[in-house]
């Protein structure tokens, strides 16, 4: 287990805004990992706080052992950052130039990355004339040329169709098996889920979980998600009462529904008896209860929904 | 491996202009249709298009001459019935003027010596119009000044062939005077000689009268001395009554004469009066000699006087300081004169915009990011982008000195390698301002307005439109510093004075100075602002 990024208790603010909120982020050698979280929840930020771009205002980033080196970071950024008006080949030499490579370099390096990506057919196209999946894959192509030990990716597959999707995802399996460590984030969970080996869970800026997709699937598989809709200034009382009566692993109040975390002791059937009869009149005030099984994606779609982060 | 990286950010930077075809159009065609816009507009050959409302009254012959002195300077005419109608077709912009000629009703005595006395001229002009208007006026007006020049000189030179008429006529009386004084003085001379010998003649009468009575009284005595020595005798008596008769004779012819003598006394006197109003006469005659040739003599320089050495007593030889180059190859125009201002005026702004556009738009481009995400220095990516600029420039540089050479034949010294040199020095300055403009600005549209309101406000300084002479010390000494104040000092000097490079060496270290200066400025707003605005 060779660490390659270590995210150590990153915080950043700007303007006395939180936005990062003490990360701590190992990835392991050739592993992928995915970061999900609901938009504004600090993936792009936290990203480039990697990259320096923010500076973290505390906790430290180490690539390799030590701090940033650019040349070791390949970095797709969430918007493309390609030039529209050269072609592709164009694009992978001119940014291999920067990174200080030599004209065989970047020629042996292109002979690698563009069929990897699909893209040898048109590589002589202007960028402006191809579809947003090519640019996409552009987009990743600039950040593979100088060779880099980590890629970020910065929602490679957000504004594609799934199809599009499918396709970028199956490349970057393609890309760590040439020997990439990769970092992607989206807020699709269940699409990147299948390709990731580790996923880590991203929610105003705090990092709620991170672990291996097998891992987390099996924590949360043990748990039923209890939605409660009452007046929100009830919540404390049914979570104190409830609290004495069940074992409650975690609490959060979403769209003015209170969300308890419960362990899989009984039947849903069960708990949907029990519940209200355990609140005894102040099961009266509440006007609607659900028990869901939680799975990955079901605890994101409850702590993600209406895009609140 | 710094020259590397800057040799392919200007391969990427000129592919990327070249394949934009409206910048790279822009980039090209704009500054030569600059030039050559300014080079036909000031250039003074055409006045074509121009069109002059005039009275349609071709009776008249100022009106006549004055228009078709205008239509050889090739303006166009247009004709009206009346004033109002003109005025309004400038107002309608048919006409860029209006030149209203009409006679004067009544018309004084001057008519009667030239027939273009006695006129109105009305001049109204759109001012609006600036730049052109004047230029038309110009033309106008020299044409009527030159008229009504004209129509001095005819009725001076007439009267000055008058006046030398009246002159040798006094001349040819000043002869004739001579001649009269000279009879006179004859005539008195002889009267003077008539009249010494009238006198004479009456002396002597009156002489041999005294002498008759004192022999009258001797006789008579001698007669008395005889009687009383001879008592009375008849021989005696008869003596003496003969003596006495003889005496008395005498006596009657001698009273005779003296009455007659009385009578050429009158004549004497009649003779000394005609003399001396003779004498008088020539005296008058003299004095009206002298006074005659005073005037003449002063009217002496008035004669053959031409007209317009008296109109323009006096005529100032314009001379150039530019020097033997006005001269040797028929003068520079007006044009040569703001060709060095015009140079610079396309290149400030072709600068300024290149350098702020250039820096913005790559900023704004979404792959700036991966460019200084790269180990890459700041310095490297300003140096680029200020090359990627200054070639475009060095293009336009030559074309815009082509152009002057080879379409307007500017006769200033645009080759050899100290002006390129100098504009090059200029639009690395103004392209180094561009540059910090595009890194202080956020976004394409303030860019350019900021990148214009500098070039204006840095053109409003030049010697064009503001001179520092005229403007509170103060200020003036801070705008002569100004970086287009300097550059413009330093063209002119090359350009149309071609003094040698020690004249503008002040001006080169002040340049150098600012460019030294917006360098590091531009690495640190670059630097500053690298991050901001990327996302
Ligand atoms: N340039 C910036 N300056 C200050 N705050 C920012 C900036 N960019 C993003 N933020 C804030 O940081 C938080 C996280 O944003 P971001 O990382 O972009 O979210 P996402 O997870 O969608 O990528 C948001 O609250 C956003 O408002
Ligand atoms: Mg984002």
């Amino acid at each position: 287990m060779e660490p390659v990024l270590e995210i150590k208790k990153v915080s950043l603010s700007i303007k006395h805004k939180e936005i990062l909120d003490s990360i701590n982020l190992t990835i392991n050698k050739n592993e992928i990992v995915g970061l999900i979280g609901p938009s504004g929840s600090g993936k792009s930020m936290l990203m480039k706080s990697i990259m320096d771009i923010f500076k973290p205002t505390e906790g430290i980033v180490l690539i390799n052992g030590k701090k940033l080196s650019k040349k070791e970071i390949g970095y797709a950024t969430q918007e493309n950052s390609i030039y529209e008006n050269l072609t592709i080949q164009e694009n992978l030499s001119y940014f291999g130039r920067l990174f200080g490579l030599k004209k065989s370099e970047i020629k042996k390096k292109s002979k690698e990355i563009l069929p990897l990506l699909e893209l040898e057919a048109n590589k002589n196209r202007l960028v402006k004339h191809l579809s947003g999946g090519m640019k996409s894959r552009v987009n990743i192509a600039c950040s593979l040329i100088h060779n880099p030990s980590i890629l970020l990716m910065d929602e490679p597959i957000s504004g594609l169709d799934p199809m599009l999707r499918k396709n970028i995802l199956s490349l970057v399996g393609k890309i760590r098996n040439q020997g990439t460590t990769i970092l992607i984030t989206s807020h699709f969970i269940s699409e990147i889920e299948p390709f990731c080996d580790k996923i880590g869970i991203l929610s105003k800026g705090k990092l709620l979980d991170y672990g291996s997709v097998k891992e987390l699937k099996y924590k949360y598989s043990k748990y039923y998600n209890v939605l409660i809709t009452a007046n929100t200034n009830e919540y404390q009382a049914i979570y104190d009462l409830l609290g004495k009566k069940i074992k409650i692993s975690n609490a959060v109040i979403k769209n003015n529904k209170l969300i308890l975390q419960i362990p899989k002791t009984n039947t849903i059937n069960q708990y949907l008896l029990f519940i209200p009869s355990a609140l005894g009149s102040l099961g009266e005030r509440i006007s609607n209860i659900s028990i869901t099984e939680a799975t990955l994606e079901g605890v994101f779609s409850s702590l993600f929904k209406n895009g609140d982060g | 491996m710094g020259m590397d990286k800057i040799r392919h950010i200007l391969i990427k930077n000129f592919k990327q202009i070249l394949r934009t075809k409206v910048s790279s159009l822009i980039i090209l065609i704009g500054p030569i249709l600059i030039i050559l816009l300014a080079g036909f507009a000031f250039n003074s050959s055409g006045l074509q298009g121009i069109s002059v409302g005039m009275n349609g009254d071709m009776e008249d012959r100022l009106n006549k001459e004055i228009r078709d002195d205008l239509q050889n300077e090739g303006l166009g005419i247009k004709t009206y019935s009346n004033i109002k109608a003109c005025t309004e077709s400038v107002k309608s912009g048919e006409n860029h003027v209006c030149l209203f000629i009409t006679e004067k009703h009544p018309p004084s005595d001057l008519t009667f010596i030239d027939d273009r006395y006695d006129h109105n001229v009305s001049i109204s002009a759109d001012y609006s119009k600036t730049r052109i208007i004047w230029t038309v006026l110009n033309k106008v007006n020299t044409i009527i000044e030159f008229k009504s020049k004209e129509i001095t000189y005819t009725l001076f030179d007439d009267l000055s062939g008058k006046i030398t008429y009246a002159i040798n006529e006094l001349e040819n009386k000043e002869d004739q005077i001579d001649q009269a004084i000279r009879t006179a003085e004859n005539v008195a001379e002889q009267l003077e000689d008539a009249e010494g010998r009238v006198g004479i003649l009456v002396e002597q009468t009156n002489n041999a009268i005294t002498e008759l009575n004192s022999l009258e009284i001797q006789l008579l005595s001698t007669v008395s001395e005889i009687e009383s020595i001879s008592g009375q005798t008849p021989q005696t008596q008869n003596m003496i009554s003969t003596i006495s008769t003889g005496v008395g004779s005498i006596k009657i012819s001698l009273t005779n004469i003296n009455e007659n003598l009385n009578g050429m006394g009158g004549i004497h006197s009649q003779i000394t009066y005609a003399k001396t109003n003779t004498e008088n006469l020539v005296n008058q005659l003299k004095n009206i000699r002298s006074t005659l040739s005073k005037i003449s003599n002063d009217f002496e320089d008035f004669k053959g006087v031409v007209a317009k050495d008296l109109m323009e007593p006096i005529q100032p030889e314009y001379s150039s300081v530019s020097g033997e180059k006005a001269n040797a190859e028929g003068g520079l125009e007006y044009f040569d004169y703001i060709l060095p201002g015009l140079i610079l005026i396309v290149i400030m702004f072709s600068s300024i915009l290149l350098g702020s556009t250039n820096t913005i738009g790559e900023k704004k481009n979404r792959a700036y990011i991966r460019n200084i995400l790269s180990p890459t220095s700041t310095g490297t990516f300003l140096f680029g982008s200020y090359l990627t600029a200054l070639i475009i420039l060095s293009i336009q540089i030559l074309v815009l000195l082509i152009i002057a050479k080879f379409i307007f034949f500017s006769p200033l010294d645009l080759q050899g390698i100290t002006v390129p040199l100098a504009l090059l020095l200029s639009s690395s300055l103004f392209i180094l301002i561009g540059t910090v403009i595009g890194h202080i600005f956020k976004s394409e549209d303030t860019t350019i307005i900021a990148s214009v309101s500098i070039g204006i406000l840095l053109l409003i300084t030049s010697s064009m439109i503001m001179s520092v002479e005229t403007i509170p010390y103060f200020l003036g000494s801070i705008v002569s510093l100004t970086p287009f104040v300097l550059l413009e000092d330093i063209l002119r000097k090359l350009m149309i004075f071609q003094l040698p490079l020690t004249s503008i060496f002040i001006e080169a270290i002040l340049i150098i100075g600012y460019i030294v200066s917006f360098t590091i400025i531009a690495v640190i707003s670059q630097n500053k602002t690298k991050y901001k605005e990327t996302f």
